[in-house]
């Protein structure tokens, strides 16, 4: 039980994949210009991280080495595949919002890593275990992200206004740069506090 | 059992299993999706003409599509006959118009009882957001309802453009005057 | 439909530079990121991915238009077309192993790493969507292939440089490469408009 919360909350910390390892980058910054967007997002990665890890975790010791990365892809790909079908039928709006990214996520570098490094080699709690803690952790941050762009981009958060009616919209914060300039930010405060932590 | 062997049947047999359940998941939403689609157009052609009955898809076999335009600036999608009741009272078009970012995807209803322009709408656009993305604004849509078609549609003649989006509000008249001229066509 | 060479032109500026997929498009970072420390880690990766996208493209173009429309096998795409680039990817190393052992060797790890680059998987999905023909697929995937190599090389060069700039701590390495961006983003804006 102990394990399982050491990698839970190492996905979401100490790990964390976006600000720490780096990986899971581009829908990050591309879906984060609306809360909603970030919430369905790391729902939809948190979905496919779990059960991809779970097959993955149960398969490992069938699955041989030559062909692992195609079999990753294909266990990975049906999931993403599933809830790309499942959002165009019953989200239509969101499914749109979030447009070519929910295919993406099957090239999303965390799934893949986390199938490479964990799932394929560690059993089946322990997988779980970090593919929540990686899922929660990603979804945190672009949730993180997304708060800040929505409020000063909108001046709201999850479509409710927050700022006066006279507030011009921050276009800077919608736009790319605005995204790129944010997550710099994250990282460095993330060194920062880190480092602090480790003195 | 040849290590080989034993590969090539384990990637088989997943890659089965993958397929299958997508293809079971696909049956399932299938419906669904279409139905979204054919909703959401419906939804629009509703809203772009209130007083409508229903709708029905045009064949234009005829119809000259980008292919005679010079370049894909301006193209019909399809066009829809507007009845109410028994009569045809009018023509909804959806168009695209290259806008600024991409192309911008509009429905143009036209009354050819009035010979007005009943209304446009935008259905989807890339343009900036905060400048041409305020042609889907009530006021700038405003302009174009209930227009007589015998108007000009000249950006600053009647219609007055966004401002900082010359080139998003130009892309919404160039749909409109390519309907007026597909309109033409029809006629003779 | 005939294609004239404005066409092309339009969707080579547009591709390359106006809706530039790392800066415009958010699409293709980890790569980019991960391999801009210098100038020719960029040059190396932005060759491997050209070469992988625009046989992908055309690839998955073709798949596509003559044997899952006519299937109905639109469900599959997602699975297909990444194992195509994942099989390309492999057949490429291999290719070059035998018969260009030098070329092998210069571009190195970018091989295996291309097939989780999503600027790849992206523009086989985009090159379908767009409902382009055979040679727009293929000028296509080229003109995005050229940006993505010319904004890496922008960072990898300017990343050069900051080692030797004075830095604050926390942000010295990946921190400062967003901000770079950023501007480089911003930069790109500029770009807008030069198609009418």
């Amino acid at each position: 039980m102990k394990q399982f919360w050491f990698y839970f909350k190492n996905g979401i910390i100490g790990e964390n994949p976006v600000l720490r390892l780096m990986i899971g980058l581009c829908s990050v910054l591309a879906v984060s210009v609306k809360v909603e967007n970030c919430l369905a997002m790391g729902a939809a990665v948190i979905f496919v991280l779990t059960c991809s890890s779970i097959v993955i975790s149960i398969l490992r010791k069938v699955i041989p080495d030559q062909v692992r990365i195609p079999i990753f892809i294909v266990v990975i790909s049906t999931f993403t595949t599933i809830v790309d079908l499942v959002m165009k039928a019953y989200l239509p709006p969101l499914s749109k919002a979030m447009g070519v990214f929910i295919p993406l996520i099957v090239v999303n570098c965390i799934i893949m890593a986390r199938a490479e490094a964990f799932a394929s080699r560690k059993p089946l709690l322990p997988s779980i275990a970090d593919a929540l803690g990686m899922g929660i952790g990603y979804t945190l941050v672009i949730t993180a992200i997304g708060v800040v762009r929505e409020l000063f981009g909108y001046g709201s958060i999850l479509s409710v206004p927050l700022l006066p009616e006279t507030y011009q919209n921050m276009m800077f914060m919608i736009l790319p740069p605005g995204a790129f300039l944010l997550i710099g930010i994250y990282i460095g405060v993330l060194n920062h506090l880190s480092r602090r932590v480790n003195k | 059992m040849k290590p080989q062997l034993k590969i090539s049947l384990t990637l088989a047999i997943i890659c089965a299993i993958a397929a299958a359940s997508l293809a079971a998941v696909n049956q399932v939403t299938q419906k669904a999706i279409a139905i979204n689609s054919l909703k959401e157009l419906q939804d629009s052609l509703k809203i772009i003409y209130p007083i409508a009955d229903r709708f029905e898809l045009e064949e234009v076999p005829d119809r000259e599509v980008s292919s005679e335009t010079e370049n894909q600036d301006f193209t019909i999608i399809d066009q829809y006959q507007v009845y109410q009741g028994d009569q045809k009272i009018g023509k909804v078009y959806r168009v695209g118009s290259k806008g600024y970012g991409g192309q911008i995807l509009l429905l143009i209803a036209i009354s050819t009882q009035t010979n007005t322009m009943v209304g446009m709408r935008v259905l989807e656009h890339q343009e900036t957001p905060g400048l041409g993305s305020e042609i889907t604004s009530s006021h700038f849509q405003e302009q174009f309802q209930n227009k007589p078609l015998t108007d000009s549609f000249e950006l600053n003649r009647d219609i007055q453009a966004l401002s900082g989006a010359t080139i998003s509000s130009r892309a919404v008249i160039q749909a409109c005057q390519g309907v007026l001229s597909q309109l033409g066509k029809e006629a003779d | 439909m005939s294609v004239t060479f404005v066409d092309l032109f339009k969707i080579i500026i547009s591709a390359a530079f106006i809706e530039n997929i790392l800066l415009a498009r958010y699409i293709g970072l980890c790569p980019y990121i991960g391999m801009s420390t210098n100038i020719s880690n960029s040059l190396g990766m932005g060759m491997a991915v050209a070469f992988v996208m625009v046989l992908s493209s055309i690839v998955t173009w073709s798949l596509w238009n003559y044997i899952f429309i006519p299937l109905k096998l639109e469900y599959l795409r997602i699975m297909v077309f990444i194992l195509v680039i994942a099989v390309l990817v492999q057949l490429v190393e291999i290719l070059l192993k035998k018969n260009l052992p030098n070329l092998y060797r210069a571009m190195g790890i970018y091989l295996p790493l291309i097939t989780t680059n999503c600027a790849i998987l992206a523009v086989t999905f985009f090159g379908v969507d767009y409902n382009y023909n055979l040679l727009q697929v293929v000028i296509y995937s080229i003109s995005v292939a050229l940006g993505f190599t010319v904004a890496t090389v922008l960072l990898a060069g300017i990343r050069e440089k900051l080692r030797y700039a004075k830095v604050p701590s926390f942000y010295r390495g990946y921190p400062m490469a967003f901000i770079v961006t950023a501007l480089l983003a911003i930069a790109f804006i500029g770009f807008k408009g030069l198609i009418k």
